[in-house]
């Protein structure tokens, strides 16, 4: 799981906060863990404190901004009885909470892009695993920028071209 | 299975979540929806070879779902949904199909050792039979669809049950913990509430569904199994060099107590089988893994009770645990 504070490294320590809206568990990378760390060895409980408040409250405000009202249209389940009991309500929740889920499912598996095995009657769009590949090539070409490895981003970046312009063949035809 | 597998891997499982694409998530809790799971399930399964029986919790007594759950054949959480759960279980009890907990299906199978291919096979086989019937909720880009987005992607989750006595006592389960969680998996006890692992007994899982083939999660679970069996091996034969006294007794206790007390509640059983396994894991003790790992379902609490219930209900669960115990071991001596 990646670090929920800088959303790059990976997450390795829970830090549990009780507050009067409940328990919440953020997971941080040991980076981020030690920046709050440093406000506590200088002694400094409540700047500790509201550090981690600062982060739970800018995250409840925008979530609540941005998800009122949002309900399924297939089921009825709402976002907000979601993020209660963290259970979906049907396939339909995926697509109308996708811009919510997205983020959340990157958080929890590192990727959003399935690579296992598919329905037997399931016919793949080939447009779809183009897609699919072209997200993939994106990412790898950003991890290799960012570890400065300049040559094979470069190989990515032509990768890219190229196959950006097979779906543009195949889109027109 | 080699020995040294068996010495501390328990069992090995793979889970698939699915859901049929045309309903609600169980979850929503709508009778007539799991009805139609249901039936659907069991359709698909009386048109196999391999012969499955329908359990339907609501038409069970509490202590029958328990037996099933101390199996662990069926979770804890289907009996949160005991009015409308059920289990296809096959003949041979390794593969198990968990209707409307929560998702619509759960498809286990559980194996010996580390074979999680065997497992994930026979997994697939069932799975292959369930579509027969109705295809599942599945997105090109997302996967298989399901209830909780911790399971999305895959649905599958493959795990090893692993005694780790030597680990535990040298305290070495957090620093495990935290190498695994680099890996997209997790370790957690399976007996006991919160930070606890009663009987010194783990799952080892994968945490990531999404973005990994099938086999990659195995291989990964895998490596990790083979790495702890390594590690507690290793521990357990040095303490016997160094600690041959210490250790010995300790077991020898525990092994005297199994065979002579006469009242014992779970903590204290749990404390004492993990003695008793390693004990015969180290060739202390004469008695064959698969008869110890069996207590471990045999005495716990509801297969105590129904035990006093047919032979004598004026035992204890804690009275008949020691019967059942004594019982065991007597007969695979």
């Amino acid at each position: 799981m990646l670090c929920e504070e800088c959303g790059k490294n990976q997450a390795t320590v829970s830090i549990t906060v009780t507050t009067g809206n409940g328990v919440t568990t953020r997971r941080l990378c040991p980076e981020c863990t030690k920046k709050m760390e440093f406000s506590l060895v200088k002694g400094d409980i409540q700047s500790f404190l509201s550090s981690i408040m600062s982060v739970l409250g800018k995250d409840k405000e925008k979530k609540e901004e941005a998800h009122e009202g949002l309900v399924c249209s297939s089921c009825g389940l709402s976002y907000a009885d979601f993020e209660h009991t963290g259970r979906l309500g049907c396939a339909q929740c995926y697509r109308d909470f996708s811009v919510q889920l997205k983020p959340m499912l990157q958080k929890i598996h590192g990727r959003t892009q399935h690579a296992g095995r598919s329905p037997a009657a399931f016919v793949p769009d080939p447009q779809d695993e183009l897609n699919a590949k072209l997200q993939e090539l994106k990412k790898k070409m950003d991890e290799a920028v960012a570890s400065e490895n300049f040559e094979d981003a470069a190989r990515y970046r032509d990768e890219i071209r190229s196959l950006t312009q097979k779906m543009e063949v195949q889109v027109s035809e | 299975m080699s020995e040294i597998t068996q010495n501390v891997v328990v069992s090995g499982r793979v889970r698939l979540a699915r859901n049929y694409h045309d309903l609600p998530f169980s979850n929503l809790k709508q009778p007539e929806n799991a009805l139609i799971c249901i039936s659907r399930a069991r359709e698909a399964m009386e048109a196999e070879e391999d012969e499955y029986t329908l359990h339907q919790l609501n038409a069970m007594p509490q202590v029958e779902r328990m037996k099933l759950v101390e199996k662990h054949l069926i979770s804890r959480d289907l009996l949160n949904h005991g009015d409308i759960g059920a289990a296809l279980i096959r003949s041979d009890k390794r593969v198990c199909i968990m209707v409307n907990e929560e998702d619509h299906l759960r498809i286990q199978s559980i194996v010996n050792g580390l074979d999680l291919p065997s497992a994930a096979a026979e997994a697939f086989r069932a799975e292959e039979a369930l579509e027969r019937v109705c295809t599942f909720s599945f997105d090109p880009q997302l996967g298989y669809l399901t209830s909780c987005p911790t399971n999305t992607g895959t649905g599958m989750r493959a795990s090893l049950m692993m005694h780790l006595p030597m680990l535990t006592r040298h305290k070495q389960m957090g620093n495990v913990n935290q190498s695994v969680a680099k890996l997209g998996l997790t370790i957690r006890g399976i007996y006991g509430e919160g930070s606890e692992a009663l009987g010194d007994l783990y799952q080892v899982s994968n945490q990531v569904t999404l973005g990994r083939t099938e086999e990659e999660i195995i291989e990964a679970v895998t490596a990790v199994g083979k790495k702890l069996i390594d590690m507690e091996t290793t521990l357990q034969q040095r303490s016997m060099e160094a600690k041959k006294v210490e250790l010995t007794d300790a077991l020898w206790r525990s092994y005297g107590l199994m065979q002579y007390a006469r009242r014992m509640d779970e903590k204290e059983f749990m404390q004492h089988w993990s003695h008793l396994r390693l004990g015969c894991a180290m060739g202390l003790f004469r008695m064959p893994l698969p008869a110890v790992d069996e207590l471990l379902t045999v005495a716990q609490s509801a297969h105590a009770k129904r035990y006093a219930d047919e032979m004598d209900p004026s035992l204890s669960p804690e009275e008949a645990r020691c019967e059942i115990i004594r019982k065991t071991m007597k007969a695979s001596l």
